[in-house]
């Protein structure tokens, strides 16, 4: 007995422990940097017929512009959080509307990490990178938003930046 | 209730048993473990494969479509599907038709892009039925990835991949950006002459591995029974024939292992026993029979027998020793025989005596009657016995039989008093004489032909002893 304690104390600890699931997402999004220079109340595939609003927090702006080779490129440092807001509509919110749902882009050990969470449940969902990431691509060459990235600048798969405007 | 006997299960069938199920687990693990290993990497391979195929279809669609060589992709399918049969390619748009089936499309490009680009081309394309809209978002889910699925119609057996078609920024600029997925690429495969190969490998295999399973399960029972069930039956009937008083038989496995030590032990112990069986006619009864139980000293009743030869002193001075041995040995025989027939049981010979127990409530009517049938056989047979005569001493009383001697070497044998009388009356005995004591006399339960009494001095007693003559040996 006095042996079965201290090895199924730890066990115990162990168990009633709860393993907190990690947010990505943080509560005050809404304080950080706003990202889109251009309102983003057109419809492209991905994200539909909804208004959208991004928010990038403050390690995301330490995007580095490095010159490899020639060629420019874009890297956002690990702990860079994107957070988008997908509205109901294409309309433009009203003061103190509530999106239908976040998504975000985080940067994690050099790769993106894709969420979706829905509100009101409040849930984090990491998506098959796939599909996101497949759409996001077309940042990296020219493409119909914004300044369009006519030279093909390698954008780290995000297509409005605060900086280069 | 009568026992039940036990039915013996052979060793073979144990171990012929344990042999199949041995390798029944063994190779048959193995077996399977390898052939669905084999089947799983074939799987693998054509899943992958038709996934690379639906990347490159989507690449090569790309490369089409972005400088508007629709007509390039709609070739590029009709060659992919006309050159192999059991390949089947389509492209589906969003809303379920077939790709470049009709005018649709253009239509809107032409009006996305404010212009009339592309001029309808009928009948470019494709003879595909439409595909319900369900089943195009069904089949790449959502988020919309590629999706394997292996279906079976009927008996064939098909693999198939939906990759999706994404609206990509780059389309867009030409398709509009109100709609994420722009279609789905079909690619099925009739994969049933694999499977049909794939089964036809089971059956090899299993065939195989029966086939091996039946040849080792012989070869290991065959060197089993030889090395090991043999050898034991051998063992078993060298022990059968033990049990029936067969000492000859001996186990020749000529082994080096532990068969063959048990074999030789199995010897060394049929030779002991054999020695102690031949030890047993020189040893009395009750040596044997005190081996058997308790060796200390108890008093108990018993009719003694002495016998000795008359004048075998003298004999032996005039005789060869090769003759007196001889006579000897004839007068000791008999009497022994007799001895038993009556139940007796022979203490020891010392030289030309015997000294003889009889136990048992008629102990004194059977001592007298073998003595009697003694001195008659002697009588009847002079001249196998030279001659000599014995003489007979019967005493009946409470002796001491017990285990006297060193621990080398003991007797188990009687001592005291009613044991020294009858020894007296032995030696009183003339030829042909078997004088009993008055104990025996009263110790008689049949009618015995005895004359008496008779007053004898004896060596060691104050007093004469009372003592009686059996008449029954000069019948």
């Amino acid at each position: 007995m006095k042996y079965l304690i201290p090895l199924l104390l730890p066990l115990l600890l162990v168990s009633c422990t709860k393993t907190e699931e990690k947010k990505y997402i943080s509560e005050n999004y809404q304080d950080w940097e706003v990202l889109n220079w251009v309102e983003m109340d057109y419809p492209i595939p991905g994200h539909a017929n909804h208004y959208r609003i991004s928010y990038i927090n403050k390690k995301g702006l330490e995007l580095e512009i490095l010159t490899i080779e020639g060629e420019e490129r874009c890297l956002y440092p690990d702990g860079t959080v994107i957070v988008k807001e997908v509205f109901s509509t294409l309309d433009k919110p009203r003061a103190g509307e509530k999106p239908d749902a976040l998504t975000a882009m985080v940067k994690e050990e050099g790769e993106w990490v894709w969420i979706v969470k829905s509100l009101p449940e409040g849930k984090e969902q990491i998506m098959e990178a796939a599909f996101c990431q497949t759409c996001h691509e077309g940042a990296n060459e020219p493409h119909p938003y914004g300044e369009k990235n006519p030279d093909s600048i390698f954008r780290d798969y995000v297509f409005f930046h605060k900086t280069p405007q | 209730m009568a026992e039940r006997k036990s039915r013996i299960v052979p060793i073979a069938v144990k171990i012929n048993l344990i042999i199949v199920f041995s390798l029944l687990a063994g190779l048959g693990g193995l077996t399977y473990y390898l052939t669905q290993s084999l089947i799983n990497s074939i799987d693998t391979d054509s899943r992958e494969s038709m996934i690379q195929q639906a990347e490159i279809l989507h690449t090569s669609i790309e490369n089409f479509m972005m400088p508007g060589e629709a007509p390039l992709a709609v070739n590029f399918f009709k060659d992919l599907r006309s050159q192999q049969d059991n390949f089947h390619i389509a492209l589906f748009r969003s809303d379920g038709h077939p790709a470049f089936s009709d005018k649709s499309t253009l239509m809107k490009v032409n009006e996305t892009l404010g212009v009339n680009r592309f001029n309808a081309d009928d009948g470019r394309m494709n003879s595909a039925s439409k595909m319900p809209l369900d089943d195009v978002m069904g089949k790449i889910g959502s988020p919309p990835v590629p999706m394997f699925a292996a279906e079976q119609v009927e008996d064939r057996f098909f693999y198939q991949v939906y990759r999706p078609l994404l609206n990509l920024p780059k389309c867009t600029r030409c398709h509009g950006s109100d709609h994420t997925i722009r279609g789905v690429i079909d690619i099925r495969k009739d994969i049933s002459l694999t499977r049909q190969k794939q089964i036809r490998v089971l059956w090899q295999s299993s065939l195989f591995f029966v086939s091996l399973l039946l040849i080792l399960a012989l070869i290991l029972s065959r060197s089993i029974h030889r090395m090991i069930v043999l050898p034991v039956s051998l063992i078993g009937d060298v022990c059968r024939e033990v049990t029936h008083g067969n000492f000859s038989n001996h186990v020749d496995l000529n082994r080096r292992d532990e068969i063959g030590e048990l074999g030789d032990t199995v010897n060394s112990m049929v030779n002991g026993l054999h020695e102690r069986y031949e030890l047993s006619k020189y040893v009395s009864g009750s040596t044997l029979q005190s081996l058997k139980g308790s060796q200390k000293g108890e008093d108990i009743n018993l009719t003694l027998f002495f016998s000795d030869i008359r004048g075998f002193t003298s004999y032996t001075e005039t005789h060869k020793p090769e003759q007196v041995i001889s006579v000897l040995n004839n007068v000791l025989q008999i009497q022994s025989e007799i001895i038993a027939k009556y139940e007796g049981d022979i203490d020891k010979f010392v030289g030309d005596e015997v000294m003889a127990v009889f136990s048992g409530h008629d102990s004194a009517d059977r001592a007298v009657e073998a003595s009697s049938s003694i001195v008659r056989y002697i009588n009847s047979n002079s001249e196998m016995f030279d001659g000599l005569k014995v003489g007979i001493g019967i005493n009946t009383g409470k002796v001491i039989m017990g285990k006297i001697g060193s621990d080398d070497r003991a007797d188990f044998t009687v001592i005291g008093d009613h044991v020294n009388t009858a020894a007296r009356l032995c030696s009183a005995a003339k030829k042909n004489q078997v004088i009993l004591s008055d104990s025996s006399k009263r110790a008689l339960v049949r009618n015995t032909a005895i004359k008496g009494p008779y007053s004898l001095r004896v060596k060691g007693k104050k007093e004469p002893l009372r003592v009686y003559l059996s008449l029954a040996g000069r019948k």
